[in-house]
């Protein structure tokens, strides 16, 4: 799958009504988002790169929860199915799957900057 | 109300703590089940504990048995936010004493019309402590002392404070000791006073 095939990597309607049309508020979050899911990500790399099952689950479940937080379905789902694999102790295709969330990843931030400039 | 999180996820818990403090309550924020434990044993006079239900350390659901085990006199309502779910998850976390259960991501209106419940049942659970309390009564005319220090009559007091309204009749005992042992005495004079008459 392609960045560009993501087309809407974050639900604005989604981000605007819980935090109630704050835009300050909004770019705080992404902030927050942006520098918390760098470091989750890398630990995410780590663990499949090792293959410990549980520390994919731990860093995808952080994943998981932090981007369906903002509205962020499609990345929220790629860590769900990481997650998953991990609960189960099953890392078969692993690799292919963080391709994915990458590739989510990758078009989310994308679009987080271009929304939020002034996000580092 | 003060509500006390605990929330690993660092933009879930800024999303959550600044929602909260929109709502208007004071909100006092951990980043782990172990760190809220801490807070809640320094500060038990938190209204609300709103907790992850899967955090490092100690989860939420072992935050809330711990919650529970001290039985405070002041109660906490206690709310799992989870994106756990099912029925398993649901009734585990009901048990170990939680009032309420949010899934994740939560919906800005859901939570403020929870924490309206909340503040509902705190309040009753006051009003029932009040009337549960210890309350000063006369040991002679039987009124009570209200919380202003003023002594009111039984009816009076429970009239205020419930829906009971009152239907005076008199026990079996005060008709025995009362009731007839002023007939009695009402019929002895009334026969002296016919024996003087005659």
């Amino acid at each position: 799958m392609s960045s560009d095939a993501i087309e809407q990597p974050l639900n604005r309607s989604y981000l605007t009504n819980v935090t109630d049309g704050d835009a300050e508020f909004e770019e705080e979050l992404a902030q927050s988002y942006i520098d918390a899911s760098s470091e989750v990500m890398t630990h995410l790399r780590s663990a499949v790169q090792e293959a410990g099952a549980s520390a994919v689950r731990e860093a995808a479940h952080a994943l998981k929860g932090s981007s369906r937080a903002i509205g962020a379905d499609g990345m929220g789902s790629a860590a769900e199915i990481l997650e998953h694999k991990g609960r189960d102790g099953d890392l078969t295709n692993v690799e292919s799957l963080l391709e994915d969330a990458e590739q989510h990843y990758n078009a989310l931030i994308e679009y987080m900057r271009t929304a939020w400039p002034t996000a580092k | 109300m003060n509500i006390l999180i605990a929330e690993d996820d660092d933009t879930s818990r800024l999303l959550l703590g600044t929602t909260l403090r929109k709502l208007g309550h004071d909100v006092t924020v951990a980043s782990d089940g172990d760190e809220a434990w801490s807070i809640f044993r320094r500060q038990p006079g938190h209204s609300v504990v709103i907790t992850d239900w899967m955090m490092p350390g100690m989860p939420g659901i072992e935050f809330c048995r711990r919650i529970r085990s001290l039985k405070l006199p002041q109660y906490t309502y206690v709310l799992i936010l989870t994106a756990l779910s099912g029925k398993g998850k649901f009734l585990e976390g009901m048990d170990a004493g939680a009032d309420d259960y949010i899934t994740k991501p939560f919906d800005r209106d859901e939570l403020a019309a929870r924490l309206r419940v909340a503040e509902r049942i705190l309040g009753l659970k006051q009003h029932v402590q009040r009337l549960e309390g210890l309350l000063p009564i006369c040991s002679y005319c039987k009124k009570i002392r209200d919380p202003g220090d003023t002594w009111t009559s039984v009816e009076r007091y429970v009239s205020v404070r419930t829906d009971a309204e009152f239907t005076h009749s008199i026990c079996p005992s005060c008709i025995e000791t009362e009731v007839e042992a002023e007939l009695s005495r009402m019929d002895r004079a009334s026969e002296l006073a016919e024996s003087l008459l005659d």
